[in-house]
């Protein structure tokens, strides 16, 4: 394999791993406390539902930067030239890494938001809004990642 | 943009009198009453209320554990949308009542429930019993030998017993020393294997049996064999089961009265909150005081309904004082109503403060629009809303909600047909495409902040003007918004042709901040007051960077449509892709509706998340503070019915 097709390929999975892994562990930080509730009370189980989604979409994000990439360098035929090819492995970073720290965070916040769902459920709305702040560097993050991918030719 | 102005309210009325005015106070539901201070509470009526609390809280006890056996012999089941909103019983006026009228009745069925429970507890635990029984002898079925020959003979004794490892390293040792004896495998049993030994009695053969780790054990048997007590027993067991199942279907069908006892506990809980109310009352030998916060439009409707009572009374209204603290009740045209649900989230609003209900309206439409960003989604959300709406019993915070998420729903509409997007796919050219030009959303996005920003500056200023601080207006926050228009053509005055200007913008912008300074000082008695002032002013110039920096915080909007959009044409494309296939039809049209049906979820959470926290962070810093104290009136609550149609008060 050429190096260059290798650093387009290695972006693809910086993009999409990292994100996955912060998403999958975050959901399940906000999801073991959200079982717990549920078992005291099985009709929190929508509100805690929301708040245990909500670190999955750093997985998203990482999800589509990845598949963009793909899109973009699968319709070229031939070797990836080395200098794009680590642009998009550049350009996988901000949403892999800042994806994996924050979707974990954020899962901390949001298991705490669970536990206002159980002590006083007719305030959730901000536990959410308290998960959603975390959420915003991932954002950022997912924002940068676009512009960089969006700026790679070949 | 209303606060509903508030009137205070006295009433005052003979002691005996006190249920029948509270009671209707509750029902009409619009009087908050006010603690009365501590010392002018008086202590024989804390105890009356105290003993009549103790009745009903007895009576909600009781009711409450029917409720719990219902809950256990008949659960209810929520469907999806009740694991959300919860779950009520519906009913309509006529059937409360009926229940209600029923009230003497259900002591004789409260008995009922128990005394089934309690049979049912009684079975459950023989039942046990006789499990346990059961499962203690299970590895002595084979033993044919009757517990009366279990004592041996005069020469033989007998050892029943188990052994968890191979038999010859049991009996080995036996063998070696020659010592007779016969063994009978029973059987094997969790890894245990179960026997008889037969022995003669002098010989050692025990001893060494139990130094080997055979564990000796005597089952408990009145008489006859293992396997005839077995059978007494599992024909009990079937017949507890039959009695069990027979005790359930009682209560089952006594759950049918569940409505009944549900009306109950409102009713109890309802005077109970009535009883509570009293607390807040003055009450002496004969005359009771009442105060309590009205809203001023309400006052003729609380006039005529205590004069209907037809019982003396003195009622008087008057206006609040001055450092009174108001609670607030938010009133709003009714597409505004939806809004204040976002505001109730965040803070009520002090009572010298705007509603902002109204300032949030178009742009959390907007902006919702903008993160969702697909006419198809807008569709389904609105849709969903209005099914919703119609089918589920919800009160009027749950109502306010759905139509928050329908107006919402709407503005993504609008916006999915502006950038032509439905359900991933583009029908026609429309203003733009959101995958193909980022640069312009977000260029959307941020202008869409900065028109926000300025909008929340500009109330900041009119809240100014209203409070009679025209000064703060101008200077604080005229001069400010002229300051920064001009950092933003400086900035980008070359990109809307006002490059030829560029000069006279940046010589106009620094008088602005100059003005901007000294405006800091205005107010400041003496020279030197006012150059004190000057380190103050500059930290307002350097405030800009928080006002820009709050500006790209509407980048999420591009982020949240822009994802939106790729992972709906993600979709769409394996959707395609799945099609040409055999039978791959079925396929895509599972993947089309499972992947539109995630990407849909999330977004609209992700939608409503982020543009609730624009406005609470972003929005709100300009002018909003909040920290009033929502309006409570006293009023009935239902905990587990819901009533179709509220009776007129």
């Amino acid at each position: 394999m050429v190096l260059g097709t290798f650093y387009a390929f290695l972006g693809v999975a910086v993009a999409v791993l990292f994100s996955g892994i912060g998403s999958a562990y975050g959901v399940s930080i906000a999801g073991r406390v959200a079982a717990g509730v549920v078992t005291e009370d099985p009709k929190k189980f929508g509100q805690t539902l929301v708040l245990t989604a909500l670190p999955g979409t750093q997985g998203i994000y990482g999800f589509v930067i990845g598949m963009l990439m793909f899109f973009k360098f699968s319709g070229f035929v031939g070797a990836i030239p080395l200098e794009a090819g680590v642009r998009f492995l550049v350009a996988g970073f901000p949403v892999g890494i800042v994806g994996l720290f924050s979707a974990i965070l954020q899962g901390k916040v949001a298991a705490a938001g669970v536990g206002i769902v159980a002590k006083r459920p007719e305030e959730s709305a901000k536990g959410i809004v308290y998960a959603g702040l975390v959420e915003t560097y991932a954002i950022l993050a997912f924002i940068i990642s676009f512009f960089l991918y969006n700026s790679i030719t070949i | 943009m209303a606060i509903v102005p508030m009137k205070r309210l006295e009433l005052y009325g003979l002691v005996r009198n006190k249920a029948s005015f509270l009671s209707e106070l509750q029902r009409l539901g619009l009087v908050e009453l006010i603690e009365p201070a501590a010392e002018d509470r008086r202590s024989e009526t804390e105890e009356m209320i105290r003993n009549e609390l103790f009745l009903i809280e007895e009576k909600l006890g009781e009711i409450n554990r029917i409720l719990e056996v219902f809950e256990r012999f008949a659960p209810q089941k929520p469907n999806f949308v009740e694991q959300f909103s919860g779950m009520k019983t519906v009913l309509t006026w006529e059937e409360q009542q009926n229940y209600l009228a029923k009230k003497e009745e259900t002591t004789r069925l409260a008995d009922r429930v128990f005394n089934a429970e309690k049979e049912h507890n009684l079975l459950e635990q023989e039942k046990v019993k006789v499990e346990r029984e059961i499962s203690a002898l299970r590895p002595w079925t084979n033993l044919d030998l009757p517990v009366a020959s279990w004592s041996g003979s005069k020469r033989v004794a007998i050892l029943l017993g188990s052994f968890d490892q191979n038999l010859q390293a049991l009996v080995g040792e036996l063998e070696q020393e020659k010592i007779p004896y016969y063994c009978q495998v029973i059987g094997e049993y969790d890894n245990r294997i179960y026997m008889v030994f037969f022995f003669l009695r002098e010989s050692r053969a025990e001893e060494l049996l139990r130094a080997k780790g055979f564990a000796a054990a005597w089952p408990e048997l009145a008489a006859g064999t293992v396997g005839e007590r077995l059978a007494v027993l599992g024909e009990k067991k079937q017949e507890l089961e039959t009695n069990l199942a027979k005790m359930e279907k009682t209560i089952q069908v006594l759950a049918d009265q569940r409505p009944l006892f549900q009306t109950l506990y409102d009713y109890w809980h309802n005077q109970k909150i009535q009883v509570e109310a009293g607390r807040q009352l003055l009450t002496g030998k004969a005359v009771f005081a009442l105060e309590g916060w009205v809203a001023a439009e309400k006052v003729t409707r609380v006039e005529e309904v205590i004069a209907s009572l037809k019982l003396p009374h003195y009622l008087r209204f008057s206006d609040p004082q001055a450092d009174e603290e108001i609670p607030i009740l938010l009133e709003n045209k009714k597409v505004i109503t939806p809004f204040e649900k976002l505001v109730e989230g965040f803070s009520y609003p002090r009572s010298d403060e705007v509603d902002p209900s109204a300032a949030i309206a178009p742009f959390f439409f907007l902006g919702y629009g903008m993160a969702l960003g697909d006419a198809g989604y807008g569709l389904v959300l609105s849709v969903i809303c209005l099914v919703l709406m119609a089918k589920v019993p919800m009160g009027s915070s749950g109502r306010k909600m759905a139509w928050l998420f329908f107006i919402s729903g709407l503005g993504t509409i609008f916006f999915g047909l502006l950038s032509s997007s439905i359900f991933g796919y583009s029908f026609y050219p429309g203003l733009f495409n959101v995958v193909e030009q980022p640069q312009l959303l977000l260029v959307i996005s941020l202008g869409f902040g900065l028109v926000q920003l300025y909008v929340g500056t500009m109330i900041s200023g009119w809240i100014s003007i209203k409070n009679g601080d025209a000064a703060e207006a101008i200077w604080g926050k005229g001069v400010w918004l002229l300051f920064l228009t001009g950092l933003l053509l400086i900035a980008g005055g070359s990109q809307i042709g006002l490059g030829a200007y560029a000069t006279q913008i940046k010589y106009g912008t620094l008088a602005v901040a100059i003005l901007l300074v000294i405006g800091n000082g205005r107010g400041q008695k003496g020279i030197w007051a006012k150059i004190k002032a000057i380190p103050g002013g500059l930290m307002t110039i350097y405030g800009s960077i928080g006002f820009f920096s709050d500006v790209l915080s509407y980048s999420r909007l591009m982020a949240l449509g822009l994802s939106g959009a790729v992972m709906g044409s993600i979709i769409n494309l394996f959707v395609e892709m799945t099609w040409g296939a055999p039978i791959g039809w079925v396929f895509s049209i599972c993947i089309f509706l499972f992947g539109h049906a995630l990407n849909f979820g999330l977004n609209l959470l992700g939608a409503y998340v982020h543009c609730s926290r624009l406005q609470y962070l972003e929005f709100f810093n300009t002018f909003f503070t909040g920290g009033g104290r929502p309006f409570t009136p006293l009023k009935l609550e239902n905990i587990n019915i819901f009533l179709k149609k509220e009776r007129e008060v």
